[in-house]
């Protein structure tokens, strides 16, 4: 092109048969030939070591099945918490440390959410058995799932030093999460998006002894917390506690705190570090009638109200919590540096870019997501607003009860409460010639 | 008996005590070496081995260099030693970790068990205590419900959708507007390529001897002919040599090296084999910007894209070019879209990409080779893309691809890019001619040529008056842009590569041996300065703000009056 | 005995429910065996998919990530020079520090014959980057890929690396064909 252009201008037919001949194969996938050996070379084999899900998945159902049935035999039937803390050191052993946490139960409902919403999830019998076993356990002898089969709880109980007694209007305030996590962990799966149960576990990673710094610190300050607040997890977040309460308030068999008859004596008052135990009342509201009876009409009334205005409130969010699911969240950032509002691109944004998926597409799928999560959210705030609605509801009425009684719904049969009862004691015979007579009881 | 008894738990609390104060301090040690031992393994994490990359880079330098091999080896060695047995330390350490603690939980209950107090109720039993805590319940659920409510109240009203109209077809792209393209400089030559600076002054006095108007000075790692671009306060080059093509981004303000990402992968076996010739080099295409990402292509065909943080974004392989001289056709922006001019002595072709994607928008076949680079000017009524190859002026619509015109007055192999100014177009070419066009509504019309001085490399600049030429051998000429009839000629010492600029009412022109020869766009020659690099010089110089950016062979200079 | 009605009142509704709850539950486990299928499923990387971003190696929840690099022999070219072992750039195709390409140095290269070489991972080392697989794959026959090795997966339910996976390449497989291999070992 420049100085020496006519002597180079004979070069060019050269270059021109030497480009052509050499230049013009486009790379495929085999670029180079496999040879053929002359030697006695054998070509070796790729390795690959199968899974061992497949033994596992029958024996932890077996497992799983067993252990339930011996918790509720040992609650009801023998009223043995040692026999109960040693099962629960092997659950946690098992399940925990050497099956390493998946799938758990309460993970399990976000899968079984997935399957039923999601048409090409695909769901293992483990699963399902998983899900359902302890379910349909506390549905007949009350959450003994809890008690000493899941590794989570097991984990709480057995670090639990010094519970503090949480007071009965936070615990119901606290109480309050376990549904939104329930809520929001389903709206999650079914939508695709994560499973947020698994990812927010706080135990899992002691369990597995590894993580990134972060997670570790979140389970060790979990692990911390159990020491003093006894089972914070179940108590205050568990989103399958929450399925798990509603079967073992209908529970036919549950545990009760005495074997025989309740004689008032209080000496089981403490004992429940989890608030579980309901205290006699009498029944009698101090307030007049009608203003009781104003209250649970104005909330009566007023329920359609909260579900409407608070499932309103959370399919507004759905832009926000879309934001959760992969796509939407590469869309979002596509779209922002097409209209060149972020300078920085993602790994995921340049991904797309070198996929040559086009750009309408992801769009249309990223919006269909969030049209599921409207939707959705219609369901979950409606669900949030009738929990509410229940909830104080509940709390405006009141029960007499003439004896100490357990709180089917939160009880997690750990047994601890049978021994402070003085007729356990007779019953046992620990108590040798003793014998109490019934009180009286007075309506 | 009962004493004894009395004795034995003693005991076992002293011991459990013991256990207890020695697992807790155990723990807490072992805690400590875990965390120590973690942020080591950060350190010598293998994917990202900073000191291995650094002394990596050196060796590509210096092949020849045997300490500098036995070194990288022993570094190799120790850190992915140090890495496996991080690896096992941590696992080690979490096992025992786990070990004291459950010694520790064991000892706390045996402790706690011995101080456990029998359950002594105090007080009265209150009946009527359930009521009062419901109430007080109900009302901090009440509380809760209200604050979740309002929350999620505002997150709902805070939250904007941005897919809202994601497909809908008007979407309103916020890119750079045309006066960010003309008060930047995105492509070679400038605004539209044309070579004509959008800035009021440029200094006109620097000496690199005493840093006077020297603002910086940077060093450049790999060589190459392209010209800088500049966005704002980044600047942006290409380099290559041996088998390494690399994209560069310097601060603008304090010429420090930002970012520089290797091109070259094993595929660039595709260099080897390339023939180039020396005096264009694997590198000479200038790369183009949107604003937003950074284009670069390279005489292997390689065409990549870069975000401002250097993250690459897209590349595609156009295929080794079938030029035995290289590759070095400029890349062009306009608007949304990114032009290619892939002239070769086969499969000629002109490619429009979309900036973003890199996907391709339109192409359109050509026939020849060429050299030179596009330009994108309005001609009154539309926007035209001209082109030049060894024979023709060719003009498409930038939106379609549709020709609109084309003319032979061309011939022998073309470098210069024209020159355009209002309707009148002018190409030329050593060994051939110059002509000046006249764009007119869908055709263009001869209206004078000239044979005499031409340029080979350098692309010729024009004001409403004159056109500006200057060729390799060193003489510089002034045309009048009506009649063709040259107005002067000046005789330099060295000869041009680099394209005369226009600066408001001054021609900057850059001779190969480093000397910037400042004179009048006037119809005779009057010299303001002629200020000098001590380097060789090939590349267009440009000029944003009130400063110029010459890249030398070995360094980028930024030039600015300073007080 | 206003007090024994309410309480079986209160039984007999809870009898009632408690059918109904066996009901539901029944139903969920009806409705979710429709597309219930006996076999386990595992997490497994589809390799036409993979983009070597080497998150694999980083967001793994073990250590040492359970995402390996695998050979499959018949597809390679047994190459003096190796897009996957080798450097870029490196001009003397030796097993020299300088010039592996692994950054844990995973890969051995046997000789077999001139001018064969065999690459074998030795997994031990292999972190799950995919720098061989990216080079093998631009450069050779794309013989190397990544797959998940499932004597070290933990099957997670939610896969830490798939949530991150920027192709989506990650999916579940049924366990009893835990693996998608190229060349003569593909399983259909």
């Amino acid at each position: 092109m420049r100085e020496s252009l006519f002597i180079k201008i004979f070069l060019i037919c050269l270059t021109c048969l030497f480009v052509a001949g050499v230049m013009s194969d486009s790379f495929a996938q085999d670029r180079f030939p496999r040879p053929e050996f002359d030697s006695e070379y054998q070509k070796p084999h790729t390795h690959a070591p199968g899974p061992q899900a497949k033994f596992f998945e029958i024996f932890d159902i077996f497992l799983l099945a067993t252990l339930l049935g011996l918790t509720s035999y040992f609650v009801l039937k023998k009223r043995s918490r040692r026999a109960v803390f040693w099962i629960s050191i092997f659950s946690l052993g098992y399940f925990g440390f050497y099956r390493e946490g998946c799938v758990c139960a309460v993970g399990s409902l976000q899968n079984v959410s997935a399957a039923l919403f999601l048409p090409s999830y695909v769901l293992p019998i483990g699963v399902i058995a998983f899900f359902i076993l302890p379910l349909a356990f506390a549905l007949f002898f009350g959450r003994t799932f809890c008690a000493s089969v899941c590794p989570l709880g097991c984990m709480q109980d057995v670090v639990m030093l010094k519970p503090v007694k949480v007071p009965h209007w936070l615990s119901e305030v606290l109480g309050v999460l376990p549904y939104l996590y329930l809520g929001f962990a389903v709206l999650f799966a079914t939508t695709g998006s994560a499973f947020i149960i698994c990812r927010y576990d706080p135990f899992v990673s002691i369990f597995r002894l590894s993580n990134d710094f972060g997670t570790i610190l979140y389970s060790a300050g979990f692990v911390g917390l159990s020491v003093f607040v006894a089972r914070p997890y179940c108590r205050f977040l568990c989103p399958y506690g929450v399925l798990l309460g509603w079967m073992s308030s209908l529970s036919k068999k549950h545990a009760s705190i005495t074997p025989d008859y309740c004689t008032q004596c209080r000496l089981c008052e403490g004992s429940c570090d989890f608030g579980s135990i309901h205290k006699p009342s009498n029944g009698r509201i101090p307030e007049r009638k009608a203003k009781s009876v104003k209250r649970l009409a104005t909330l009566f009334i007023l329920a359609p109200v909260m579900i409407i205005v608070s499932g309103w409130a959370v399919s507004n969010l759905d832009v926000l919590l879309s934001r959760m699911h992969p796509t939407v969240r590469t869309a979002e950032q596509v779209k922002l540096e097409d209209a060149g509002l972020v300078n920085q691109t993602t790994l995921e944004s340049r991904t797309f870019r070198r996929m040559g998926t086009e750009t309408s597409a992801l769009y249309s799928e990223a919006q269909a997501i969030q049209k599921k999560f409207h939707t959705g959210g219609w369901f979950l705030g409606g669900f949030l607003g009738l929990f509410f609605a229940t909830k104080l509801i509940r709390l405006s009425v009141l029960r007499p009860r003439i004896d100490y009684e357990i709180n089917q719904t939160s009880c997690f049969s750990c047994a601890r409460c049978f021994m402070s009862c003085p007729n356990e004691h007779i019953r046992l015979e620990t108590l040798k010639g003793a014998s109490l007579e019934p009180v009286e009881r007075v309506s | 008996m009962f004493k004894k008894l009395q004795i034995e738990s003693q005991q076992t609390y002293s011991i459990a005590k013991g256990v207890a104060i020695v697992s807790a301090f155990f723990a807490f040690v072992v805690c400590i070496l875990l965390i120590t031992n973690y942020l080591q393994t950060k350190a010598v994490d293998p994917i990202n081995n900073t000191a291995l990359s650094t002394l990596l880079n050196q060796l590509e330098k210096d092949q020849q260099n045997e300490t500098l091999r036995e070194q990288i080896r022993a570094v190799d060695l120790l850190s992915r030693k140090a890495y496996f047995v991080n690896q096992w330390q941590l696992k080690t350490g979490a096992y025992l970790l786990l070990g004291s603690v459950v010694l520790l939980l064991i000892a706390l209950r045996i402790i706690h068990d011995f101080k456990a107090e029998l359950p002594l109720p105090e007080g009265e039993l209150d009946k009527s205590e359930a009521w009062i805590m419901s109430s007080k319940a109900r009302q901090y659920v009440v509380g809760m419900g209200v604050f979740l409510l309002g929350t999620a109240f505002i997150f709902a009203l805070l939250s904007y959708n941005e897919l809202k109209d994601a497909n809908a077809d008007d979407v309103a792209f916020n890119l750079p507007t045309q006066e960010d393209f003309q008060n930047n400089w995105a492509n070679f030559r400038g605004y539209q390529g044309i070579g004509v600076a959008n800035v009021e002054k440029a200094p006109t006095f620097w000496d690199v001897e005493s840093g006077q108007n020297i603002k910086w000075k940077s060093a450049i790692p790999l060589p190459g002919f392209n010209s800088p671009i500049i966005w704002e306060d980044k600047i942006f080059i290409s380099g290559g040599a041996n088998a390494q093509l690399a994209v560069f981004c310097y601060n603008a303000e304090t010429g420090a090296l930002l970012w520089q990402q290797q091109v070259t992968d094993q595929n660039d076996e595709s260099l080897k084999g390339l023939r180039v010739d020396r005096d264009t080099g694997i590198t000479a295409p200038t790369m183009a910007t949107n604003g937003r990402y950074v284009f670069a292509i390279f005489a292997n065909g390689k065409l990549v894209s870069y975000d401002f943080e250097g993250n690459l974004v897209w590349s595609q392989n156009l295929g080794k070019p079938d030029n035995h001289y290289g590759h070095s056709s400029s890349l062009l922006i306009y608007e949304n879209t990114l032009y290619v001019q892939l002239d070769q002595n086969s499969n000629s072709r002109l490619l429009a990409l979309d900036v973003m994607s890199g996907n391709t928008v339109w192409r359109v076949n050509r026939n020849k080779i060429s050299w030179s680079s596009p330009i994108c000017v309005n001609t009154g009524s539309r926007m035209e893309l001209i082109l030049t190859n060894t024979s023709s002026v060719d003009s498409y619509d930038p939106k379609t691809g549709v020709k609109y015109w084309t003319i032979d007055c061309l011939e022998g192999e073309h470098g210069p890019s024209p020159a355009y100014n209002n309707g009148l177009l002018f190409v030329a070419n050593e060994y051939s001619q110059g002509t000046a066009l006249k764009i007119s509504e869908n055709s263009a019309e001869p209206l004078w040529e000239y044979y005499d001085e031409l340029p080979d490399g350098s692309s010729p600049v024009a004001t409403d008056e004159y056109i500006f030429m200057a060729t390799g051998y060193g003489s510089f000429v002034c045309l009048d842009i009506k009649t063709g009839d040259e107005l002067w000629l000046q005789e330099f010492d060295a000869g041009f590569y680099a394209s005369p600029i226009l600066v408001n009412n001054t021609i900057y022109a850059l001779d190969k041996k480093g000397s910037m020869h400042i004179f009048e766009a006037a119809n005779e020659f009057k010299s303001i300065n002629d200020c000098v690099l001590n380097e060789k010089t090939f590349s267009t110089p440009a000029f944003v703000g009130n400063r110029i950016y010459i890249r030398g062979d070995k360094n980028l200079y930024c030039v600015e009056t300073l007080e | 005995m206003n007090d024994k009605n309410t309480v079986k009142r209160r039984d007999f509704l809870r009898d009632g429910l408690r059918s109904l709850s066996t009901l539901v539950l029944g139903g969920i486990v009806g409705l979710a065996a429709k597309k219930f299928r006996s076999r386990a499923t595992v997490w497994q990387i589809d390799p036409d998919v993979c983009t070597q971003c080497e998150r694999c190696s980083t967001h793994c929840v073990l250590a040492l990530s359970a995402v390996k690099c695998v050979h499959a022999f018949d597809v390679c070219g047994f190459c003096k020079l190796c897009g996957g072992y080798h450097r870029p750039n490196s001009k003397i195709q030796d097993t020299a520090a300088e010039h592996q390409l692994c950054p844990t140095g995973a890969i051995k290269r046997t000789y077999v014959e001139n001018p064969y070489y065999e690459y074998t991972i030795v997994e031990e080392k292999c972190i799950g980057c995919g720098r061989c697989v990216k080079g093998c794959g631009s450069f050779g026959n794309g013989s190397l890929y990544l797959q998940v090795r499932h004597d070290r997966c933990l099957n997670c339910n939610e896969c830490a690396i798939a949530s991150v996976c920027p192709s989506d390449a990650f999916r579940q497989v049924p366990a009893d064909q835990p693996y998608l291999l190229r060349g003569k070992q593909r399983q259909t």
